[in-house]
């Protein structure tokens, strides 16, 4: 059966929705018979699928190579372990630190965009790569004379979500059902991917978006992608919006550390999912 | 004074390692225009193919000098076969592809070799067995003064013989014609009857044998490889071709050399410039810090990565072509 009888069918359409739906819905249950590390590899995975699609704004739709990716996702991962842990001495909200995270990733966007936005294809991508590496070695040595970062150590007991009096940390009794913290996660991470998802193709049919397509079908001949006129503008809203999308899975990411096996906190998790964007850029473009 | 002459020695050693690992990566993009993002994957795998070989061969009771020429003589036809075969494998069918695909082919080739080399010489530091006994000459007649150590003046040497050897290649020899004919226009070099693959295949594997001496250059300098060791290195030897002009022979050691410079003086000076002590008396909160750590300052030398980066961006910014770069890149 292929895609045209399924879209053209709305029956079809709607209990194939369904089928999908009860699976996604069934899928951390099954898993957690096998154990609960498959669960949290599912949690894992949606969170590349959140990266990923951070990612295809940037690259996908504006068509910038952007390989500093892993900047953005640091960032927020340390907004939320600077803003909720024993650190300083902060507990704020999770729904608050989340406009800050988006502000701060937006400033370090425009901090990336307007030097280098005229620059395009390869040079970019060295650029971005650079930058990355910028804010890996500054996170890595913010520690002295003033300890920001913790350095190398990174960032240990942070807070777990709380929302709505819902902890995300621990097991939940519900009657005689025990619905642990991972599986929780594995519902909001589903729930969060599923609002990216669609304001990612609202983005796509947005007026601004098509344009942007326009300049990236051109990409492969950047040059005459450029001729479009006002490329670079777009491009650094471009920028600047997609950014807001990498940072929550950085702030996911360092919740989703909180209960795992302690192995050295905010920063090297930063650091080694970062290296999984790297390889999702790859993964995304083959 | 003295702090500053060495600085520049080491600077210099540093640049000329840069140098040749720069001379790879431009030489590459000037014929096929492609950023090989594995070429500092290439000098790690050198660096590790010498680590094995010298530590195999540190008991045997051969003169030290030759046991690293043995190892060099091991590492370059291995790091060859690499750079052979991943032009080969990975490169060659995307060479009608949009620019985009083959850099980011060049990605995972680097992230396969470095995966490569952690499943053959583990995730640990290797630290280089010390066959060659260190000596350091003073270059002033105090004890303070300035000092330079064998290794590093081999280093120097031996690069400066390689660039002699690559400029004579690329100058003087039939091979160089062609691959200076290639990278003017592959096209018209293909209807002159020179067979642009093996141009190519040349090119990539004599860049990788650079990288190999590197590798071993490297390796014997800091005593010690690493299988990621290959991605700073490169990033900043790509940097280095960047600021001299990318595609230029003589941009690469000029922008090696300054890279390396850069990165040493910065190293040795940037703790002293953002010692922020000086600000105790005016402002409150640096007491405490600064009686604990009277050298408390902003960006130490463990930023010295970041210099490179810098000027990396600084140069794509304000001058694209870089300092000896001729054509202004239209890619820029």
């Amino acid at each position: 059966m292929n895609a045209a009888t399924w879209s053209s069918n709305p029956r079809l359409k709607w209990f194939g929705i369904a089928c999908v739906a009860v699976a996604l819905i069934a899928l951390p249950f099954v898993l957690a018979m096998a154990g609960t590390a498959w669960v949290r590899i599912t949690n894992f995975a949606i969170l590349f699928v959140l990266l990923s699609l951070g990612l295809n704004i940037v690259v996908g739709f504006a068509g910038l190579l952007d390989l500093g990716y892993i900047a953005f996702y640091a960032v927020g991962a340390y907004v939320y372990a600077l803003l909720a842990s024993p650190h300083f001495g902060l507990h704020l909200p999770w729904w608050m630190i989340l406009p800050i995270g988006a502000f701060i990733a937006c400033v370090f966007g425009i901090l990336l965009g307007s030097p280098t936005l005229k620059l395009r294809g390869d040079y970019l991508a060295i650029v971005t790569l650079g930058f990355g590496e910028i804010v890996r070695i500054f996170m890595n040595n913010l520690s002295d004379p003033i300890n920001i970062t913790n350095g190398p150590k990174g960032i240990s007991t942070i807070d777990s979500i709380k929302l709505a009096g819902l902890d995300f940390g621990g097991s939940t009794r519900i009657g005689d059902f025990v619905l642990s913290g991972t599986i929780k996660y594995y519902f909001f991470l589903l729930a969060i991917m599923l609002i990216v998802i669609v304001i990612n193709f609202r983005l796509q049919n947005s007026r601004r978006a098509r344009r942007t397509r326009n300049g990236h079908q051109h990409h492969s001949h950047e040059t005459a992608g450029v001729c479009h006129g006002r490329i670079f503008r777009r491009h650094r809203r471009r920028h600047v919006l997609g950014h807001p999308g990498i940072h929550q899975p950085g702030e996911l990411c360092t919740q989703r550390k909180r209960d795992g096996a302690g192995d050295g906190g905010a920063r090297r998790h930063g650091q080694y999912l970062g290296r999984g964007a790297r390889c999702s850029i790859a993964l995304f473009c083959a | 004074m003295d702090t500053f002459i060495q600085q520049l020695i080491n600077g210099l050693t540093l640049g000329c390692v840069y140098a040749v690992v720069a001379l790879g990566y431009t030489m590459v993009y000037g014929i096929i225009q492609l950023i090989n993002f594995a070429h500092g994957e290439v000098v790690m795998i050198g660096a590790m193919v010498a680590f094995s070989v010298i530590t195999a061969l540190a008991g045997s009771g051969m003169p030290p000098v030759f046991i690293v020429l043995l190892a060099t003589l091991a590492a370059i036809p291995v790091c060859m076969a690499v750079g052979y075969t991943m032009e080969r494998v990975a490169y060659r069918p995307l060479r009608s592809a949009p620019r985009l695909a083959p850099l980011i082919t060049a990605i995972g080739i680097s992230i396969i070799l470095q995966h490569v080399a952690l499943m053959i010489w583990s995730r640990n530091n290797l630290s280089f067995p010390q066959i060659i006994q260190l000596q350091s000459y003073h270059l002033g007649s105090s004890e303070t003064s300035a000092t330079i150590t064998n290794v590093q003046i081999a280093i120097m040497v031996t690069s400066i013989a390689m660039m002699a050897a690559l400029l004579a290649l690329i100058y003087k020899t039939r091979m160089g014609i062609a691959m200076r004919a290639t990278s003017q226009n592959p096209q018209v070099a293909g209807l002159m009857g020179i067979n642009i693959n093996t141009v190519i295949s040349m090119t990539f594997m004599i860049g990788a044998s650079l990288g190999a001496i590197a590798g071993v250059m490297v390796g014997s300098y800091y005593g010690i490889a690493n299988y990621t060791m290959g991605f700073l290195l490169g990033l900043k030897a790509f940097s280095a071709a960047v600021l001299g002009g990318i595609g230029n022979l003589g941009g690469a050691v000029l922008g090696g050399l300054l890279i390396g410079l850069i990165e040493a003086l910065g190293a040795g000076y940037m703790g002293d410039i953002t010692n922020v002590c000086f600000l105790n008396g005016f402002l409150p909160g640096f007491s405490t810090m600064c009686e604990t750590n009277p050298n408390g300052s902003l960006f130490g030398s463990n930023y010295k990565d970041v210099y490179a980066f810098i000027v990396l961006i600084l140069v794509l910014v304000f001058r694209p072509s870089g300092l000896l770069g001729e054509r202004v890149g239209d890619r820029a």
